[in-house]
């Protein structure tokens, strides 16, 4: 686990489920014992506290309330995440869900979000959980295979490889042929790594690891 | 959240919708401006004035009208200066408030000169008249002088002001002529007669133009009051609103007089107006607002005696005068009835037979409100613009509903044939390949028992599914569209609905998927003004049946590009693979036609245009285009 300065680290969690919310926040709790936690039952209160304060990761469940005391529902979450990527476009998102299915429909707004944004099942235990929590954190986006139609990109990231790859540039160098910002070409590398499987592993080169897979599927010749 | 949502969904609507409704609105308004709709709203109030129930008869005035049988019984014509000295001096027996006489008398008529003129120049209750208009060139209108024998003081005149159509509405108080202020007999005379009462004629105090006999103002009428546009308003005019009934006041004859057969009651302490109320002397006015035998057309003399009613009645009944709004108010009023057509077509779009109703009843709730405000306040409201906007928002809007209702209903049957074509291609592709393997084993005798089964369990499910699509298909919950698998809802953004058919179709396994190594997407901010349920459905036919088509007939194709975007106010679909390319004569090419005929009326329905051509090294490219807020105007 990288070393992140849990000093000014600030997280909500969006959850209206007891058990879940008592062991995620201990869990997180555990792993980041400088963050302040907060919590959030249904999406309106969600939108309230993000309207507040600025928050470095958020945590929320798929299948929650609008208000209190209403049922829980898929579409909620999924309107909520539409709305935090729409206004806070750097915000770190983990979603937890039992069925990333659901997230399909919001692909092209994760192709243009440039947070962090992993998805954990709700199956999947605490451990690797705190992976995508603090790869999330790093702005790693990882997404499950359910929400995957086999290799898909947009054509900048095609372009990126080609620059990086096959002419060797820098970040930087790339980033003036692209007409884009340097932070743009960081977060066109998480997104090209997701969909190359790429994630981060102790001791191994993401860079390397990217452009072999990217040879092997045929992204680049 | 949710009441806030559907809120700024209505005003969303309402913003492109409210348009062409204000310019409705905004259109009426010019024509009125302009002066285009004042004869209508005359004729409306004419009508509405005759409509009203009678009132009692107003016996404070008695009109001695000398007849066509007085005329036949006089000597010589005009009535001598003797018969009408007579005339006065038997009235004034009984004690009138004023006597009025409404006949020319600037020169003498002999005999009995000296007898008219001692009556004139010593009775301080008969007043004469005058004219003091003439038109500009002398020809049609002439000034006539009064009895040199009157003293300006009992002098009075009787001009009239008539409207573009030759109707009576309004009444003319003062003129100011050389410097001196003339005030008309209907002035003096309701002056004299209320001076006895108590009340006197005294000038308004915010506005010295204005008279005001006690607490009643006479408000002067404007180049643009009520539905006047642009009228000569000069001197002080009022407008009439004249006594309603057959029999507003007592007419008596020459005759009657002459014989003694008139109460003396009728006379003491009344007004008496003295006129010819003979066809064969022209002295009527057309006035299209009062009931008579002969309609349309009142004796000059009646026409006095209204303009004095009114202001009596009005002084000592408070009898309302006509009033009218000022502009700012009329407008307004306007604009509501126009938002009230818009509302009604808004709230009812549904149901165009209901919205049908709703709009007749709004217009006979206009006219009835604007009738009896007429009818208890005197209040003449703009009742031809406020219906003219209500008629038009509502039933324009109800036309175009009726429009849009079978382009749905037409969406919808393409949609319904798309789908019974879909159905049977997956019949065929499925269910129908494994019978014929199944039947081919079996003539073969190549019967293993397990793999039977196994064959058999496979078709059965095929079966299933094809059932499953059926009926989702019946079910028809109206927002919702199925796609391949998958259940996809038609209020979200547009570009996340197109997301999901592409991924939704993009994983069955038509033939020519297999060989794609990668897909380049660009789903982004797609404009979804304009659209409706059943376009955005359409939209959403044509991209699957666009990737099916790279399914089934891009050949080696290796990668696809699906781009759904919006450039500054286009939006774009566009499928392109690199795959061997269709000879556009080929028998595949061929098979496109169904859905190219489904994609050009869609193209044509979005005012956009429809291409499939080849791409630039290989492959094959199809495009919709169409651009977005350029009709808004016909999309409510």
């Amino acid at each position: 686990m990288s070393e992140q300065s849990s000093t000014s680290l600030k997280i909500l969690i969006i959850d209206d489920h007891e058990a879940v919310i008592g062991g995620t926040m201990d869990a997180i709790a555990g792993a980041y014992n400088d963050a302040e936690l907060q919590l959030a039952k249904n999406a309106q209160e969600a939108q309230e506290k993000l309207h507040s304060f600025n928050y470095s990761l958020v945590i929320t469940d798929l299948s929650i309330p609008e208000v209190p005391r209403e049922r829980p529902k898929p579409e909620i979450g999924i309107n909520l995440l539409r709305t935090m990527m729409n206004n806070y476009p750097c915000l770190n998102i983990v979603v937890q869900s039992a069925d990333a299915r659901a997230l399909i429909r919001l692909r092209p707004n994760i192709y243009e979000h440039e947070g962090g944004f992993t998805v954990v099942d709700k199956g999947e235990s605490l451990q690797k959980m705190l992976t995508k929590v603090d790869w999330c954190l790093n702005g790693v986006n990882c997404t499950p295979n359910e929400m995957r139609t086999g290799l898909e990109l947009k054509e900048e990231w095609l372009t990126l490889l080609e620059l990086a790859f096959n002419e060797s540039l820098k970040d930087k160098e790339i980033a003036k042929r692209m007409s884009i910002a340097e932070r743009t070409v960081r977060h066109y590398w998480t997104k090209i790594q997701d969909v190359l499987e790429v994630y981060p592993e102790d001791n191994k080169n993401m860079r390397i690891q990217t452009e072999s897979r990217a040879r092997e599927v045929g992204l680049i010749d | 959240m949710c009441i806030w949502s559907k809120i700024k969904h209505e005003l969303g609507i309402w913003r492109v919708g409210a348009m062409p409704g204000m310019a409705v609105i905004g259109l009426v308004v010019l024509v009125r401006l302009l002066g285009g709709l004042e004869f209508l709203e005359l004729v409306a109030l004419d009508n509405f004035l005759r409509w009203r129930s009678p009132e009692h008869r107003d016996d404070r005035i008695l009109i001695v009208g000398i007849n066509e049988r007085d005329i036949s019984n006089l000597d010589s014509y005009p009535i001598t200066d003797r018969k009408l000295a007579n005339l006065i001096a038997t009235l004034d027996r009984h004690n009138p408030t004023a006597i009025g006489i409404d006949i020319i008398r600037d020169k003498p008529q002999l005999p009995g000169n000296t007898e008219l003129n001692q009556i004139f120049s010593q009775q301080n209750n008969v007043f004469g008249i005058e004219k003091v208009l003439s038109s500009s060139n002398d020809s049609r209108v002439f000034k006539i002088a009064p009895s040199p024998a009157l003293p300006s003081s009992r002098v009075g005149f009787v001009d009239a002001t008539l409207d573009k159509d030759g109707n009576l509405r309004r009444s003319l108080l003062s003129v100011v002529q050389n410097n001196e202020l003339k005030f008309s007999l209907i002035v003096k005379l309701a002056e004299k007669y209320l001076k006895n009462r108590g009340v006197t004629l005294e000038n308004a105090l915010n506005n010295p133009e204005t008279m005001q006999f006690g607490r009643t103002r006479l408000t002067q009428v404007t180049p643009n009051t009520g539905g006047y546009k642009n009228i000569d308003a000069g001197g002080n005019q009022i407008l009439l609103n004249f006594r309603r009934g057959e029999n507003p006041f007592r007419i008596v004859s020459l005759a009657d007089i002459e014989a003694n057969k008139v109460n003396p009651d009728w006379i003491r302490d009344r007004i008496v107006l003295i006129g010819i109320t003979a066809l064969s002397v022209r002295d009527d006015v057309n006035v299209g607002g009062v009931r008579s035998d002969n309609p349309g057309l009142i004796y000059g003399v009646e026409v006095q005696a209204h303009a004095i009613s009114q202001i009596i009645s009005a002084v000592l009944d408070d009898r309302p005068l006509l009033t009218v709004w000022n502009d700012g108010w009329e407008y307004l009023w306007i604009l509501v009835w126009g938002f009230l057509g818009l509302a009604l077509a808004r709230l009812l779009s549904q149901s165009p037979w209901k919205l049908l109703l709703a709009i007749a009843t709004g217009s006979l709730i206009v006219v009835g409100v604007c009738y009896l405000l007429l009818l208890e306040f005197a209040l003449w409201l703009p009742v031809v613009p406020s219906l003219l906007v209500l008629l038009i928002n509502g039933f324009g809007l109800t036309a175009s509903l009726f429009y849009r209702d079978r382009q749905d209903l037409k969406f919808k049957l393409e949609d319904r044939q798309f789908m019974i074509g879909y159905m049977s291609s997956t019949i065929h592709n499925r269910p129908i390949q494994t019978l014929k393997k199944i039947l081919r084993n079996v003539r073969d005798l190549d019967l293993d028992h397990e793999h039977l089964i196994a064959e058999l369990k496979l078709l059965d499910d095929e079966l299933h599914n094809v059932g499953e699509l059926i009926e989702k298909e019946t079910i028809s919950d109206g927002d919702y569209i199925y796609v391949g698998n998958s259940r996809i809802d038609l209020q979200c953004p547009l570009k996340e609905i197109l997301y999901q058919v592409y991924s939704s179709v993009i994983i069955l396994d038509y033939p020519c998927y297999s060989t794609i190594k990668f897909k380049i997407v660009k789903f982004e901010n797609m404009s979804s003004e304009g659209l409706n349920i059943e376009k955005k459905r359409s939209l959403c036919r044509f991209l699957e049946e666009a990737l099916i088509n790279v399914g089934k007939y891009a050949k080696d194709a290796t990668r696809l590009k699906v781009t759904c975007d919006r450039q500054d106010t286009t939006n774009i679909i566009r499928i392109e693979d690199n795959g061997i390319g269709i000879d556009l004569n080929s028998q595949i090419a061929k098979n496109y036609c169904g859905g190219t005929k489904q994609a050009k009326d869609l193209a044509k329905q979005l005012n956009g245009r429809f291409r499939r051509y080849p791409g630039k090294k290989k492959g094959t490219v199809c495009e919709l285009i169409w651009s977005v807020n350029q009709n808004w105007f016909w999309n409510f």
